[in-house]
């Protein structure tokens, strides 16, 4: 029998200096990390590097470069102890679909070194749990894709691993799925897991995630728990004005000089604007009143990860191509902003 | 469904150590198999054409003990060649192309398995499997014609059913990882099946038309390879015109080449490049 990983035990993830190539292509680059237990989400654009740095965690990959611990072991060096620690949700569809959700998630505990007389019991247990009922003991094959996505998540819990890989666990879901996708997470989280959420729906993830770290051409962007991140945006305010566009665009400047303008779109007689404002709005309608324009609505724009994710991308994106600007300047892109999505 | 009002309850138990799960992998391979009911009828079959008249045969009429001759005779057979072939097409045809189509690979990966401890687990399903129709019916076929013997030498005997085991294992492995290759080299069941079966003979064809100009070209079909390795086992002299260099090469070549070729195939899918 092997030694039992400490299960129930929140495990952190670090990751130091990690450089993985594939041939030419830089896939991690000098990616350093630490990653806390609880809901953790990992979120980065197509091609960021997340598949990547989970793959060097399960040991897939050894990185060209820095070390990567989880729990103080190196997956590379110690790779049955750490993968016997860890559940693996991926995103693409991977069930075995000639069996049905019994036999194929106790296959997978048994496979997981989980002896036979408690892999059944316990499949029907996790099967339970995601709420596959009677339709466990129907073929794979003719499951919608939220019931696959449950069988997807049983059996990367099915040996009660200390530490949760999922990727876009609640893809093809419908919104009531979603919804029970990211309780059942929270609930496995409440039994001290370090779970590492991977997704693009970032509604789900800031109603249920601790933590996020966010990745851009296989860099760390930032990191830091989910409050102090959306505190950035704080007394981020909408403004709608109409007005005549010349007067609409004195408007705009007086803003400018007042205050931080994170963007504005002028149409015809119409702007949108967004600002940070944390005082009240008398001075805003001052301007308004001085530029003679009329503004017609003037609220809070409520902070979302979203906002964070796209905000956070366009400022690396733009430092790239600066970046890139200058170790080239005979290739500089003349008009648009650099990197700007 | 609808929200589950069941709360997560972690799991505390002893885990198998690594190698015993490679023959989990196995035995689920091998109850997935036997459970076929094409594989099943194929069994019963071969079994039936190629040992149970043997077995009536042989233990009806009279003999002294277990000779070499008849064993190396039953096991030479075209009839369990081609049975075999058959039998190694179905059983490995969706080895590996049922998870390249699925994508299961990062199902065994992200646990402590490795490539090498899947592909063990594999061959070691598969091999059970075959071993049904290849090494339990000739071994069966060996004890009753020991247990019918008119003679005392029953050590002499034993010495063959011994030798019997050995020609029966590599009949079982000779095949599989050819069956593997062809496994891992597409998703649809189907095109493995007809492959495996089709290059054996297109192998056979080619070595027909070649042995003409070169009499080495007939170490090139896979029934004649076979064929002198059982001839080896038994301890009979090759052909003069058979080079034995050539054939533990091929032999050899047949046996690693193709898993070689699978393990790099399984290693990179797993590393998802």
């Amino acid at each position: 029998m092997t030694a039992v990983p400490p299960q129930g035990q929140a495990v952190t993830i670090t990751s130091n200096n990690v450089t993985v190539r594939y041939g030419k292509i830089l896939a991690l680059n000098d990616f350093t990390v630490k990653v806390p237990s609880g809901i953790v989400g990992l979120l980065g654009p197509n091609g960021a590097g997340k598949s990547t740095f989970i793959k060097a965690l399960l040991g897939l990959l050894r990185p060209d470069n820095g070390t990567m611990t989880i729990a103080g072991r190196d997956p590379s060096d110690d790779m049955g102890a750490v993968r016997d620690m860890i559940g693996y949700m991926p995103e693409h569809d991977c069930l075995i679909e000639s069996l049905n959700a019994v036999n194929l998630v106790t296959y997978m505990g048994h496979i997981s070194g989980m002896l036979k007389k408690d892999a059944i019991p316990r499949s029907h247990e996790v099967l339970d749990f995601v709420g596959i009922g009677e339709e466990r003991y129907r073929d794979i094959s003719s499951y919608s894709t939220g019931m696959k996505q449950r069988v997807k998540l049983a059996q990367a819990i099915v040996h009660d691993p200390a530490i949760l890989f999922l990727d876009e666990p609640t893809n093809g879901m419908d919104p009531q799925g979603r919804v029970e996708m990211m309780e059942l997470i929270k609930k496995i989280s409440d039994s001290d897991k370090s779970i590492m959420v991977s997704t693009h729906i970032l509604d789900d993830l800031e109603k249920a995630s601790d933590y996020i770290i966010i990745i851009n051409n296989g860099h760390l962007v930032t990191e830091g728990k989910i409050d102090e991140l959306l505190a950035k945006k704080e007394g981020q305010k909408m403004i709608k004005a109409v007005g005549q566009p010349s007067e609409l665009d004195v408007f705009l400047t007086s803003l400018k000089k007042a205050f931080e303008v994170r963007s504005a779109i002028v149409d015809g007689g119409q702007a949108s604007i967004v600002l940070i404002n944390k005082d009240d709005g008398n001075y805003i309608f001052k301007i308004g009143q001085e530029s003679q324009v009329q503004i017609r609505a003037y609220y809070p724009e409520r902070a979302s990860l979203e906002d964070v994710f796209i905000g956070t991308l366009d400022i690396d994106n733009a430092n790239e191509a600066e970046k890139t600007d200058a170790a080239s300047p005979g290739n500089k892109i003349e008009g648009g902003e650099p990197g700007v999505n | 469904m609808s929200i589950d009002p069941i709360r997560y309850k972690p799991w505390s138990g002893e885990r198998a150590n690594h190698f015993q799960r490679i023959f989990v992998i196995s035995k689920f391979f091998f109850l997935q198999k036997i459970k076929s009911k094409w594989i099943l009828l194929l069994l019963i079959l071969g079994i039936f054409i190629s040992t149970v008249f043997p077995i009536f045969m042989y233990s009806m009429m009279p003999h002294e003990g277990l000779d070499k001759e008849i064993m190396a005779d039953h096991m030479q057979t075209q009839i369990i060649f081609i049975f075999t072939l058959l039998l190694v097409a179905m059983i490995c045809s969706d080895t590996i192309s049922e998870d390249l189509r699925s994508n299961s690979f990062v199902l065994y990966f992200s646990r402590a398995i490795k490539t090498e401890s899947y592909l063990a687990g594999k061959i070691g399903g598969a091999f059970l499997t075959l071993s049904t129709f290849t090494l339990v019916p000739p071994i069966l076929l060996a004890i009753i014609i020991t247990a019918t013997q008119s003679g005392n030498d029953y050590l002499a005997s034993f010495g063959v059913v011994g030798i019997t085991v050995v020609a029966a294992i590599a009949n079982t492995l000779f095949f599989l990882p050819f069956g593997l290759l062809i496994s891992s080299l597409t998703n649809r069941k189907s095109y493995a099946a007809v492959g495996t079966f089709m290059i054996t003979f297109i192998l056979m064809i080619i070595s027909g038309i070649f042995m003409e100009f070169n009499s080495n070209w007939e170490l090139i079909d896979p029934y004649s390879v076979l064929y002198y390795f059982q001839e080896v086992i038994y301890g009979f002299d090759l052909p003069s015109n058979v080079n034995s260099g050539a054939l533990a090469a091929i032999f050899t070549g047949f046996m690693t080449i193709p898993l070689a070729l699978v393990y790099i195939r399984i290693h990179l899918k797993a590393v998802g490049k």
